[in-house]
């Protein structure tokens, strides 16, 4: 696997807070042609901290049965919080469950691709 | 006043020839050769330009420096150049320089994607900056108030909303404070900025620095649809565009129709949206069974209603209110008069004037428009005030004043908050009215006996004779504002013939500018009235076969027994109805009350035996006639909830089912029936009121208007006010916060209306009432209990209380009419 190859979408934490970085502009789901992307934001309290900024996405879904993986959400993305993936197995037995929800794209994939190294 | 003739100049714009009005500032001219000069201060509803931001810089020969296109009017001959390197330079200097402070948060920034500095700097500016300094900072986020949102670092100071607040909306919170980069816009002492109109600068606000509280993150421009109609909450239809996301409403905005709203809205429309989506909302038809209101089947709910409409064959009674569209009106007097054979229906809380008198006042060479408020000579508002019963008409006079020097006469009860404005204010006793015209007629006369009517309607001759001299010297073009409490009551006949003989007088019909415009008790009241919701006047105010009782006759009849049944069409008759004890005897005797309503207010939820679900403005399809007697066409722009049905089609089936004919099957069929109906509706189709309406008295099947008398007529004397006794005259008034849509709305929760009676400071320190005190307010043996508010503005001798407050409205007390009531401590 090329580590350039675009599969399925990652969604993405800050390392040292833990906050997501997303902040639920919607501008992955402006720049999708495929209109797969819903995005509902909501704002961040003091008590309730999500992401960095004043807005976190309540809602992320992505309709993986639609996406056509040109990766124009990552690169719409002001602040790298999706980026494309390695997984490329994705088919299911229902189209429901092709609906990848924020908290299955926040976390960490099963890596069954090993990446190709340089050279190889 | 005459209208601004239009002529054209000719001038060279980049090279070639254009032609423009005059007068016209240059970057409205460059747009008639397709050359767009970008601007963030400039707003012509603003009034006179400001060239704060610098953005619209231009170059003209024969001036050495740059000029600001938005603040030079186009001349003959001027030639300008918008695209040398010299402008480029600057424009480019410009954004750059707006950017030095503002921070570049855009996908946190709700303005973000639909923000005209984005616009301008992708279209304008230099694509980088030298800035690295430090930007400014302050505290982030801000509640201006409950309902705006600010955040000063976003602001580019283009004084938009201070001018607002200044200058258009009067209210004079807005300003700015402190000096160069640290300059910001604030309030007095940082009060929150509530005000009728605020919600007016989030749409103003040319960046993100105002945004609206409760859109907050809640859509981006690209999640949503925009979805034109009108707002149906209050008299003026302002025209709006909702925002919708998702089948859900997110925000209403304005939608700009000179003839209609000039682009402003007032909070309770931009806001009350939120009343389509609340939680108490009906949603389903609903029964009384063993005392308690069960949701049902519309088969069950329908076939209940039928089966006790056929029961009371010609002992119905029927009203309706607010929201209720033409076609809606059309099918219930339909229902009524064709099926149930009782012709007892009334649009008019407190009841009017026969229906020759109300015709005439209702005739279309009388019909003034809001674009005459504006150009008139003088306007004289007249027993109603603006901002309460029509708001948006408050704006339209203090544009007229402040503008084009109309000269504006108030003579109302209450103080007004057009005071100010006005030339001249005469304040008469609570329903003295009446009185006030017909010394006002003598006046205009010449008559004689003046002095002796002004004084028995408690006025002042002087002051009375001043305005007769003011109207009669301004100019041709008057323009009389009344509310419709002045002509109704049981003495409505007189008043409504002393307002025509003074429309007479004052030659209101003959010239085009002049006219009068009355502010309804309901949202849709003239074309409740026109589509023959009145109980002595059938569609298009022709006779109908039988006359029918009035308002407050079929809370008699109820009462007595005379009638069984009483359908409500969107009214809660002990919230909007005058006489409550009457309302609530009519109700307790009623065999069964029908009702279409969005949520269960106090007399729905206590007497109603069938209620059908309403739909809310947004969903509504249909059409509304203005004051100014413009159609207007109101668009679904979200479906209905739960088992909401068009309420046309709940109408036009229950009229089946009592046994009429087949009737219409679409929305548009029952307009098309209206416009068979009513005679100077005539040929009216869906098609042709398009987006911007289409006023009926300028078009031809106004001709078929039927004729009326229009007087002069000979007046009689108003009786003379009873004496007061120690006890206090009461006046009511309509707050434009007490409404259902305001209490169902979180956003507006905070501006609902508790009961207040406002009170003179004398007669206050005489009572030994202090402010903010508990008082009852109390005659013939009903109180009411209110806080009082003491206010220096108010005559001595009167007490003022609100009408259409959830359970304390003023009509408990009123018993119908105004009069004396005792005020006391506790």
């Amino acid at each position: 696997m090329y580590p350039r190859f675009r599969g399925r979408h990652r969604l993405h934490r800050f390392e040292d807070t833990g906050l997501e970085k997303c902040v639920g502009c919607s501008l992955c789901a402006a720049a999708c042609p495929a209109d797969c992307i819903r995005v509902v934001s909501a704002e961040n309290t003091p008590e309730n901290r999500i992401s960095a900024g004043e807005r976190y996405a309540a809602v992320y879904e992505i309709n993986m049965s639609r996406c056509i993986f040109c990766g124009y959400c990552e690169v719409a993305c002001p602040f790298d919080a999706i980026t494309m993936g390695h997984d490329y197995e994705l088919s299911d037995y229902r189209r429901g469950d092709l609906i990848f929800t924020k908290e299955m794209l926040l976390a960490e994939p099963l890596e069954r691709t090993p990446l190709r190294a340089e050279g190889e | 006043m005459p209208r601004p003739e239009l002529r054209t100049v000719r001038f060279t714009l980049d090279g070639r020839e254009v032609e423009a009005p005059e007068n016209v500032m240059l970057v409205d001219g460059a747009k008639y050769g397709d050359v767009e000069i970008p601007v963030f201060c400039y707003e012509p509803k603003l009034g006179q330009p400001v060239g704060a931001c610098r953005m619209c810089l231009v170059e003209i020969e024969g001036m050495p420096k740059l000029q600001t296109a938005c603040s030079t009017a186009v001349k003959d001959g001027m030639v300008v150049h918008t695209q040398t390197e010299r402008v480029r330079t600057a424009q480019q200097a410009v954004v750059e320089f707006l950017l030095v402070n503002h921070p570049l948060d855009c996908p946190v920034c709700d303005k973000g994607g639909e923000c005209p500095l984005q616009d301008i700097s992708y279209g304008w500016g230099p694509g980088t900056s030298r800035f690295i300094e430090p930007k400014r900072h302050f505290r982030k986020p801000l509640e201006l108030s409950p309902l705006v949102a600010i955040d000063r670092e976003r602001c580019i100071l283009c004084y938009r909303c201070v001018r607002f607040s200044q200058e258009v909306a009067e209210d004079y919170q807005l300003v700015l404070l402190d000096r160069g980069a640290q300059s910001f816009v604030a309030t007095f002492d940082g009060h929150p900025y509530v005000a009728p109109f605020s919600g007016n600068i989030v749409e103003l606000c040319p960046v993100g620095a105002l945004t609206s509280r409760a859109y907050r993150f809640r859509a981006r421009p690209w999640d949503v649809e925009d979805s034109g109609s009108i707002c149906t909450l209050c008299p003026a239809q302002c025209n709006v565009s909702f925002t919708v996301r998702d089948e859900r409403l997110m925000r209403v905005l304005a939608r700009q129709n000179d003839e209609v709203d000039d682009g402003w809205l007032c909070d309770k429309g931009r806001f009350a949206y939120q009343s389509a989506h609340a939680d108490e909302r009906i949603v389903e038809p609903m029964v009384r069974d063993g005392g308690e209101l069960r949701a049902v089947s519309w088969e069950r709910a329908l076939g209940a209603a039928a089966s006790a409409l056929g029961r009371a064959q010609g002992r119905v009674g029927a009203l309706a209110g607010d929201g209720t569209t033409n076609e809606e009106a059309f099918l219930l007097q339909r229902l009524l008069r064709e099926a149930l054979d009782s012709p007892h229906l009334d649009s008019r809380p407190a009841g009017g004037p026969p229906r020759e008198l109300a015709a005439a006042l209702g005739a279309p060479a009388l019909a003034a428009t809001m674009l005459d408020l504006e150009h008139a000579h003088a306007v004289l508002v007249l027993d109603c005030e603006p901002v309460d019963d029509m708001p948006i008409l408050d704006l339209r006079i203090r544009k007229g004043v402040r503008r084009r020097g109309v000269r504006l006469a108030v003579a109302t009860s209450r103080p007004s908050s057009l005071d100010e404005n006005a030339e001249l204010v005469v304040r008469l006793p609570p329903g003295g009215g009446e009185a006030l015209l017909a010394a006002l007629d003598a006046a205009l006369t010449s008559a004689s006996d003046v002095e002796e009517r002004s004084a028995a309607a408690g006025l002042d001759a002087p002051a009375l004779r001043q305005l007769a001299a003011l109207l009669t010297e301004a100019g041709e073009d008057v323009v009389v504002v009344h509310g419709e409490r002045l002509v109704s009551g049981p003495r409505a006949a007189h008043a409504a013939r002393a307002l025509l003989n003074v429309a007479e007088r004052l030659r209101l019909a003959e010239h085009e500018g002049a006219g009068l415009l009355e502010a309804p008790a309901h949202a849709n009241g003239r074309g409740l009235r026109e589509a023959g919701v009145l109980p002595e006047a059938a569609p298009g105010w022709t006779e109908p076969a039988a006359a029918g009782r009035s308002a407050a006759e079929i809370a008699a009849g109820l009462a007595d027994g005379d009638l069984t049944t009483l359908y409500l069409l969107h009214v809660d008759p002990l919230r909007t109805q005058p006489d409550r004890g009457a309302w609530e005897r009519a109700l307790a005797a009623a065999s069964t009350v029908i009702a279409h309503a969005s949520v269960l207010t106090e007399g729905i939820a206590e007497h109603a035996d069938v209620v059908f679900p309403a739909e809310s403005y947004a969903e509504k399809e249909g059409t509304v006639t203005h004051p100014d007697g413009r159609l207007q066409r109101l668009r679904p722009a979200i479906g209905r909830p739960g088992s909401v049905r068009a309420e046309w089609s709940v109408l036009a089936e229950l009229a089946e089912r009592v046994g009429l004919p087949a009737g219409p099957l679409t929305g548009p069929m029952v307009t098309a029936m209206l416009a068979e109906a009513v005679a100077f509706y005539a040929g009216i189709t869906l098609d042709e009121i398009g987006g911007k309406g289409v006023r009926w008295p300028k078009r031809e099947a106004a001709s078929a208007f039927p004729g009326v008398e229009a007087g002069p007529f000979e007046l009689e004397r108003p009786p003379a006010p009873p004496a007061a006794n120690g006890r206090l005259r009461l006046g009511t008034y309509r707050s434009l916060w007490a409404a259902p849509e305001v209490e169902a709305s979180p956003a507006l929760k905070f501006l609902a209306v508790r009961q207040r009676a406002e009170l003179a400071p004398a007669d206050a320190e005489r009572l030994g009432i202090a402010d903010g005190a508990a008082v009852s307010v109390a005659r013939n043996g009903a109180s009411l209990a209110a806080q009082a508010a003491i206010r220096s503005a108010i005559p001595a001798g009167t007490v003022f209380l609100a009408e259409g407050v959830e359970g304390a409205g003023a009509n408990a007390v009123t018993g119908g009419e105004p009069g004396l009531v005792e005020v006391r401590p506790g």
